[in-house]
């Protein structure tokens, strides 16, 4: 293993009675961008905030290319950081902002042309007059990136630097803030509650829940293969099927089954309502949702007397698709669920027993 | 493994020390000379003061027959039912009379609101020694009112003033603007959609000021009775002046003090004035920490709708509380400006010529300027410094715990109090500090601890407002404390910087319930010379003295906002959206 980028050991931190984070280990490579991703309170900007410094870790080390950084103070670390509510200072001009970390360090000509750089490399050179309060959230949050980059940090660290955003504004700022990743060739840590976020912006997800950490991959490793229906359900849209609904090769009946609503797929009554081999079951319509590119249709799941249980289950079909059917309510559907789409999680595993949602 | 771990543990831990050692040894020995500068400006006094209600004249210990012998007193003890008399009635007066004009400017559209604000709040900057004075001139037995116009109009109308009339008169006008600037305050966040789901359900006016405005107001309603009732339990100025024979508390422990030199009962009287100064500050605490929430950041603020006959009954109210404060202060105006009332109205500017007067010449009123004016520059920025710290040293809880308290204690002492045991304490001849006694020091030092408590919540309040990550992005920037405090913290706080420094200079004018018993012969003060001069009947230079006072306040507000405007202006840039 190399010593590169940030190595996370065995960090533990409690506030009072509370266990903020509980023994979490994770390599953090050079380079790439990193996103902490998992539900408000399951100690991911804690997590930031030990890394930048600002927080001590009760136990564990912090490495960074193989130095100990653990006990360094925020100040000595060159880490830049993004807030959430960005804080940029609101007394000063946009340029202020970006050159507050460099004066008294850096001659001032020199300051001047590195200020002009970032805010070039942003975007944002024609306001640089102008203070935060004049622009829009989505050029305080570049300001704030500008600033936090002016010190030429190791590692960049953005705490959910996109949640107070529109929408519009936030996809778009998603692509430039990828795109700044890149071309700098900077280590980024972002904090995110938003799995959609950090599949499309992370190099590597790590996915966290009530202080540990869950399951660190790619993006695509984490979607496709999710190691626990927490995450299998944190992240897109899952359907969890009780194992004694079907007949599943070695699943006992107390297991979890799951498989993504895209994966499913329909078919206008074929074979008999009640044959559940073959991956083959049947619903009734629910309730059909438009949205937009596709459809998600709910059915109520049928056993194996034709009449309907209660376990809903969800399918994404394209709009294309969704047109040769007949979706009037109760209508009977044939469904049919890939074998190697299925995930299959056995009972003892951690949160295999959360009800299916 | 594990004994390995343990061992990493333990290097750990010993590390962190050692790290919070070296970044933050300045902050926390700043931490413990703000205590130690709270303890020995406020608790050590309390206890020296404390101490001597348990002595008797002669310094042996006395238990509690000092305490005793005040409950066997007949003329203490109708002292303290007059007290309880004379401010429960100010009270029930001045409350429902501040909240009509808090009403009137928050939720009417009538015009000229900033004026009649300003012409409410006007008796603050005066003496209550100047209430009282213009009670006699209007009240008195020469007074413009009780002689019809000096026999101009057919009739007379007299009441009898000096006493519990003219006592409470007097503490109406001074507790009705502190009052009515915690109703506006609490009148001007609503929630309209409250209203507007009372009115849709057709709730009538009645109902809903009786639904929604008065439960949305209520924690207001107490802290205005609070206030009101403790300021004027301890006040010592109208007393002194329209007081007559009708004894108070406050009156008795300068009687005690400075007529008898009883020591040891002026601290007994002393402590039984704090009670319930100090029962109201707990109450008014225990309220306030309940008060969150009614309004969130999803109201919506009050509309007014047009309604002429509630403007037109709104003008006149409002007209009618400015008239009488106008005249208030026109009378006294008028009685430092006239030979010699009510005999010879003829102009003149003798009055202000206090070489003749008690006060001896303009010194009183310079000394008091100068004072004042410490007072606001030094209170200002140690106040402020003090917030800071509590607010944002993140070391020593407990100690900012402990400062945070003592900060706000101050509201619950009487101006009296702290000068009597500002004696006990710096008149000790074995207290290294005895030197200050009788200077200039000690007075700017009672001054800001007196009036404390407001300027460090303001201070307080502003601080909190500021995102607390900007302390964290300049630590990551690895930019000092220093730099983002003076570049960044006392920027945006000026707006409550100079809003603190202008409490401090006009309530240094105003006051002289501390001061009276630590000014100095050869370093009087203007409101201390007001209450001479009155006591040696020379009431047109008490008013004089008055009138100069409020006029200085009034410069002063007026270059405050005029400042502010500019200030104000410079920030909108900062804070538009």
């Amino acid at each position: 293993m190399n010593n590169e980028g940030l190595a996370i050991n065995g960090i533990r931190k409690a506030f009072g009675g509370f266990q903020a984070l509980q023994d979490v280990s994770v390599h953090i490579p050079k380079g790439k961008f990193t996103c902490l991703l998992g539900p408000s309170g399951c100690g991911k900007t804690t997590l930031l905030r030990i890394i930048a410094g600002l927080e001590q870790t009760d136990s564990g080390t912090v490495m960074l290319d193989g130095r100990n950084i653990t006990m360094q103070p925020s100040a000595k670390r060159n880490f830049g950081i993004v807030f959430q509510s960005y804080a940029l200072f609101p007394n000063l001009t946009v340029s202020e902002n970006v050159g507050y970390g460099l004066k008294g360090k850096q001659p001032k000509r020199q300051i001047e042309e590195r200020v002009q750089e970032m805010l070039e490399l942003v975007g944002l050179a024609a306001v640089r007059d102008r203070y935060p309060a004049q622009l829009s959230g989505g050029q305080q949050q570049r300001v704030a990136l500008a600033r936090a980059i002016a010190l030429s940090p190791d590692i960049l660290l953005l705490d959910e630097p996109l949640s107070a955003l529109d929408a519009k504004v936030r996809v778009m700022l998603r692509e430039q803030l990828c795109e700044l990743q890149e071309r700098l060739g900077i280590t980024t840590v972002m904090v995110t509650h938003d799995q959609e976020e950090a599949l499309t912006m992370a190099d590597q997800i790590v996915v966290m829940d009530h202080g540990r950490i869950v399951q660190i991959g790619t993006p695509q490793d984490v979607y496709d293969k999710p190691n626990t229906p927490f995450v299998a359900d944190f992240i897109g849209a899952i359907n969890f099927l009780p194992a004694g609904t079907m007949k599943w090769m070695e699943a006992s009946p107390n297991d979890v089954l799951a498989i993504r609503p895209e994966h499913i797929q329909i078919y206008e009554k074929q074979g008999m309502p009640g044959e559940l081999n073959n991956g083959g079951i049947s619903g009734f319509v629910q309730h059909v949702e438009f949205r937009g590119a596709f459809y998600r249709v709910s059915l109520l799941l049928a056993n194996e007397f034709g009449s309907n249980t209660d376990i809903n289950v969800t399918v994404d079909l394209s709009a294309q698709m969704a047109n040769r059917f007949n979706w009037s309510r109760n209508s009977l559907l044939h469904l049919h669920l890939p074998e190697e789409r299925m995930l299959h999680y056995p009972s003892q595993a951690p949160g295999a027993q959360r009800s299916t949602g | 493994m594990t004994v390995k771990a343990n061992h990493v543990t333990a290097l750990q831990t010993r590390m962190s020390r050692k790290k919070s050692g070296e970044g933050g040894w300045l902050l926390k020995l700043m931490l413990i000379a703000l205590l130690l500068a709270l303890v020995s400006a406020i608790v050590l006094p309390l206890l020296s003061m404390f101490k001597q209600a348990f002595v008797d004249s002669s310094g042996n210990p006395a238990g509690l027959a000092n305490f005793a012998k005040y409950f066997q007193s007949q003329s203490l003890l109708q002292s303290l039912l007059n007290t309880i008399t004379v401010s429960t009635t100010a009270t029930a007066i001045a409350v429902p009379l501040a909240f009509g004009l808090a009403y009137v400017l928050t939720r009417t559209d009538i015009k000229g609101k900033s004026l009649f604000k300003a012409l409410a709040m006007l008796p603050l900057f005066a003496p209550t020694m100047m209430h009282g004075i213009a009670l006699t001139y209007l009240f008195g037995h020469q007074g413009l009112i009780s002689t019809g116009l000096f026999g101009l109009l057919p009739f007379e109308w007299r009441i009898p003033l000096y006493g519990s009339t003219g006592i409470i008169i007097s503490e109406v006008i001074y507790t009705f603007p502190q009052a009515f600037l915690i109703l506006c305050a609490g009148l001007a966040v609503s929630d309209y959609r409250l209203y507007e789901a009372a009115e849709s359900m057709g709730a009538s006016g009645w109902r809903k000021l009786r639904t929604v405005t008065l439960p949305s107001v209520k924690y207001a309603l107490l802290s205005a009775v609070v206030i009101c009732f403790t300021l004027s339990f301890t006040d010592f100025g109208a007393p002194k002046v329209v007081g007559g024979q009708y004894n108070v508390l406050a009156t008795d422990i300068f009687k005690q003090v400075v007529g008898q030199q009883n020591m040891p009962m002026g601290a007994v009287v002393g402590i039984v004035l704090t009670i319930p100064a100090i029962i109201a500050f707990v109450v008014d605490r225990m309220v306030t920490r309940k008060q969150q929430a009614y309004v969130t950041s999803k109201s919506v603020p009050y509309s007014v709708k047009r309604n002429r006959t509630r403007n037109a009954l709104a003008y006149a109210y409002a007209i009618m509380l400015s008239a009488m404060v106008l005249l208030l202060m026109g009378a006294v105006v008028l009685a430092s400006v006239v030979k010699k009332w009510p005999y010879d109205m003829s102009f003149t500017w003798s009055n202000f010529d206090f070489s003749k007067a008690a006060a001896g010449g303009f010194d009183p009123f310079w000394n008091s300027v100068e004072m004042a004016a410490w007072t606001a520059v030094i209170g200002t920025v140690i106040t402020f410094l003090f917030a800071y710290l509590i607010e944002n040293a993140r070391v020593y809880k407990p100690i900012r715990q402990m400062a945070y308290f003592l900060s706000i204690l101050p509201l619950a002492l009487p101006g009296l109090v702290i000068g009597l045991s500002y004696i006990y304490f710096f008149n000790h001849p074995a207290n290294p500090l005895h030197f200050v006694y009788g200077t200039m020091i000690i007075l700017v030092l009672a001054n800001i601890i007196h009036f404390y408590s407001v300027p460090f919540m303001t201070a307080t309040a502003t601080l909190k407002m500021m995102d607390k990550e900007f302390d964290s992005v300049s630590e990551s920037m690895n930019v000092s404390k220093l730099r983002t405090f003076t570049r960044i913290t006392v920027p945006l706080s000026l707006p409550a910087i100079l809003e603190m420094a202008v409490y401090y200079f006009v309530n240094a004018m105003v006051t002289v319930s501390a001061l009276i018993f630590l000014y100095a012969s050869d370093l009087r003060l203007a409101s201390v010379s007001i209450v001479s001069m009155d006591d040696a009947g020379d009431t047109a230079a008490a008013a004089a003295m008055s009138v100069l006072v409020v006029l200085l306040n009034i410069v002063v507000r007026i270059l405050y906002e005029a400042g502010t405007a500019r200030l104000r202006r410079r920030m909108s840039a900062w804070q538009k959206r």
